[in-house]
């Protein structure tokens, strides 16, 4: 708690001062040898007008734009889910009473079958993108990493997928998988796996042909990621656990993946909140089917706001899928140890 | 040091404020339109803009209808301005704007209406609805909808499809005006069936047996439904256990979605694809024109489609172009009935419109006999005017409409109405649940019934249909 002269105080906040934020905030206890009541008693313009703003005030006034932009984007929306899910609001039923109405809505959602299959089919769908994804990220960020003839191309043409439309990637692997004349069933006929044309979107391999697309899009997002963490991992490491003799393996699991530990989370977290928020590839191939065997939690959702015009209880799944995506990004800070920062390790 | 630093606050000052006002601004540029207007601006056009000269001691001020059209671009919104714009020219007290709205499917239709009838935004006057799929079964309750009873007395309603009439009925009330008339027709390759000596299937056994002589997979297909999880497999469903003189309820109301009728009819579809093998799997995923290309690739003996489909069949890149004839949907045995779904579009006037007489007047014009002949022939669209299938009238149409819109009719006499439930849509979506769950085979047809009725029950508890 640095004292300082009263002469000084006249130039808080001033650029050149050498004082950081910190010290200059014990300073705020007095000005011009009153308190801070009396400071706050003077009015905010009187102050603008003589002296300027302090360095704190002026950060609070340019982040209130920003502020009020995620006010009005963010928590209003917000709070009027948590309001409607409370309701029973049917929007082609306007004389429906409104008002509380027990929680209804939630308990309908706990005993709602379609709900647990939803949330199932959302929980194997980032299951399976998060391992997949992560894994061949890996592997082609490392050949990525790696100069040869053409890797500036191949970079190139790695974005394509995740630059492509939803709605074009799901009607492109709508036909690879086409059950009379599709491409994916010519190949496993000739490689010799099944013995006719399979019934891919429309039977017992639906899923797993949905997560086919999704990971086929979503892969180069995350080998971008790896590679960028790859990227600052200094040669020396490398050289020097050559000449210390570690194979290719052990230079692997001791060098380069500890340090590319937190591109590596970040890659794991956005890949499982997209996941789990999948819509538009599931919409287009199977809508959700056939049954409920594809049908997620966030094609749920829609349905329930849009097709059925139930607002009360889609707000409710709404609700329940924040939830939930909170849940997991908790699991990740907290249990594995979320590092934003790479300390050097090993 | 003071004076310098002064000036660099009250830069500062300058610089906060400044950013605040022009945040501040951007939000009032960004917020939403006032409610008045959610749709996008209306395009002004009234077609005919050769509205003559007008007409002496016109005592009535002029209104604006905002219209919007079935079309969203292309040659056919321009043929309905042109329509329109005929009776603009003889109403000089009327314009009609058409209001744009975002193009897309039926699905993105029903939203758009949704959010401008919840906003009672009174810029839109009349529109089409689905009645098909029940859209004034749920519109009317909700008193989005103008009753239309006034300018349809009974004389022009019986000249008007009598199902699409009942469908358009609420309480008593006709809320809307049939211009539209979709039908499911059966295909058939009448060229495969003089070669293999038989005749066009009456029944659906029959249709079975004709299948499985002449189906050879994967090259030729018996039949082609389609039963892809939307309202398309709810339509093929119905028509099964509507032959069979079946339905979700009877007609007093009791739930006999679980009766044994409507589990022989889901059988029937699962045992078409499993047990008979003449229809593809894949009919769970393909879309409807999908499953129409089979058909008209030459790779299918017979096929269930609306009635676009034969235009399909005869033009374009078809391969059977003139080998198709149009049948009624086969009945259940000797004790069914011939059924077909009915779709169907139909305008309608907004319950908030402040033009309610002047929007009146147009629909009831344009559901006159000449305007609705007009329409099929630059739509395509079938019209919902009995006298527009007259031999008079068929002789008017060029021939190759006459050869569809003849046999169209006879199969168009059979329809039957979805049932006229407000949640029609949440209602389908459980069957189309069930049903593929029973077609994947993790139920039997019977557990996916009974799952079905009970899901059902509380929508149809105190409901007639």
């Amino acid at each position: 708690m640095r004292r300082v002269a009263p002469g000084r105080l006249s130039s808080i906040g001033a650029p050149d001062d050498g004082e950081d934020a910190f010290e200059s905030q014990s300073a705020v206890g007095r000005w011009k040898g009153t308190d801070v009541a009396t400071v706050t008693r003077a009015t905010f313009f009187t102050r603008l007008r003589t002296r300027g703003l302090s360095r704190e005030q002026l950060g609070y006034l340019l982040v209130t734009p920003a502020l009020v932009l995620v006010a009005a984007t963010i928590l209003v929306p917000m709070v009027q889910t948590i309001l409607l899910s409370m309701q029973t609001v049917r929007l082609n039923l306007p004389n429906l009473p409104r008002g509380f109405n027990n929680f209804a809505n939630f308990q309908q959602l706990l005993a709602d079958p379609v709900f647990w299959s939803g949330l199932s089919v959302s929980a194997l769908l980032v299951l399976a993108n998060v391992v997949v994804c992560i894994s061949v990220g890996m592997v082609v960020a490392l050949i990525l990493n790696e100069s040869f003839f053409g890797r500036g191309v191949v970079r190139a043409a790695m974005l394509i997928p995740w630059a492509m439309p939803g709605v074009v990637i799901a009607t492109l692997w709508r036909f690879m998988f086409n059950d009379q004349y599709g491409v994916v069933n010519d190949i496993i006929l000739r490689l010799g796996l099944v013995s006719s044309y399979q019934n891919i979107l429309g039977g017992p391999w639906a899923l797993p042909g949905v997560m086919v697309a999704m990971i086929w899009r979503s892969t180069p997002f995350t080998t971008f990621l790896i590679l960028a963490g790859l990227q600052t991992i200094p040669p020396e490491l490398y050289e020097a656990a050559k000449i210390d003799g570690a194979s290719g393996w052990k230079r692997f699991w001791h060098v380069t993946l500890p340090m590319v530990r937190s591109s590596l989370m970040i890659a794991v977290i956005f890949r499982s909140l997209d996941a789990f928020r999948e819509f538009d590839i599931l919409y287009n191939l199977t809508v959700g089917g056939p049954g409920v065997t594809t049908q997620n939690l966030a094609l749920y959702t829609y349905k329930t706001y849009f097709a059925f015009l139930n607002f009360g209880y889609g707000a409710t799944l709404a609700l329940a899928m924040m939830l939930i995506s909170a849940v997991v990004v908790f699991f990740y800070v907290r249990l594995i140890g979320l590092q934003l920062s790479s300390r050097g390790e090993g | 040091m003071t004076s310098i630093s002064g000036r660099r606050f009250r830069r500062r000052a300058i610089l906060g404020g400044g950013l605040m006002a022009a945040a501040g601004a951007l939000l009032a540029a960004c917020a939403p339109a006032p409610a008045a207007s959610p749709t996008t601006a209306p395009k002004a056009d009234t077609g005919a803009a050769s509205a003559p000269a007008a007409k002496p001691a016109a005592s009535k001020e002029v209104v604006t209808l905002g219209f919007a059209s079935q079309y969203t671009g292309g040659t056919q919104l321009e043929d309905d301005k042109k329509l329109v714009g005929k009776f603009v020219a003889e109403n000089p007290n009327i314009k009609v704007q058409f209001v744009e709205r975002p193009a897309g499917g039926a699905q993105q239709n029903h939203d758009w209406q949704v959010t401008v009838y919840s906003a009672k935004d009174s810029s839109l006057d009349i529109a089409s609805v689905d009645t098909g799929a029940q859209w004034p079964a749920e519109f009317a309750p909700a008193g989005w909808l103008e009753p239309i009873d006034d300018i349809l007395p009974k004389n022009k309603q019986e000249k008007l499809m009598p199902q699409m009439i009942y469908q358009a009925t609420h309480a008593g009330k006709i809320y809307a005006l049939p211009w539209m008339n979709d039908v499911g027709v059966f295909y058939v390759r009448k060229d495969l069936l003089e070669q293999a000596g038989k005749k066009t299937p009456v029944t659906w056994q029959e249709m079975v047996e004709t299948s499985k002589a002449m189906a050879k997979p994967p090259d030729m297909w018996g039949y082609i439904p389609c039963y892809r999880k939307d309202e398309q497999l709810t339509c093929n469903l119905q028509e099964y256990w509507w032959s069979n003189n079946a339905d979700m309820t009877d007609k007093d109301g009791k739930v006999t979605i679980n009766s044994p009728e409507v589990v022989d009819a889901i059988q029937f579809a699962i045992d078409l694809v499993k047990t008979h093998k003449i229809t593809p799997e894949g009919v769970n995923n393909l879309l409807l024109d999908e499953g129409r290309q089979i058909f008209t690739e030459g790779k299918a003996v017979f096929h269930r489609n609306w009635g676009y489909a034969w235009q399909r069949a005869q033009s374009g890149e078809s391969k059977i172009v003139g080998k198709v004839e149009m049948a009624k949907i086969p009945k259940w045995g000797p004790n069914g009935t011939h059924v077909t779904n009915l779709g169907g579009w139909s305008y309608v006037v907004h319950s908030a419109s402040k033009k309610k007489d002047e929007s009146k007047k147009l629909i009831s014009w344009l559901g006159e006999l000449p305007q609705q002949m007009e329409k099929y022939l630059f739509s395509g669209n079938p019209p919902a005017h009995m006298d527009a299938y007259t031999p008079e009238s068929l002789a008017k149409y060029p021939p190759e409409i006459r050869a569809f819109a003849g046999p169209y009719f006879e199969v168009s006499k059979t329809a039957k109405s979805r049932p006229r439930h407000p949640q029609y849509r949440e209602m389908s979506e459980i069957i189309q649940n069930e049903a593929q769950a029973a077609i994947l085979g993790q139920k039997t047809a019977k557990a996916a019934c009974d799952a079905m009725a009970q899901q059902l029950a509380p929508f149809l508890k105190d409901w007639k249909p």
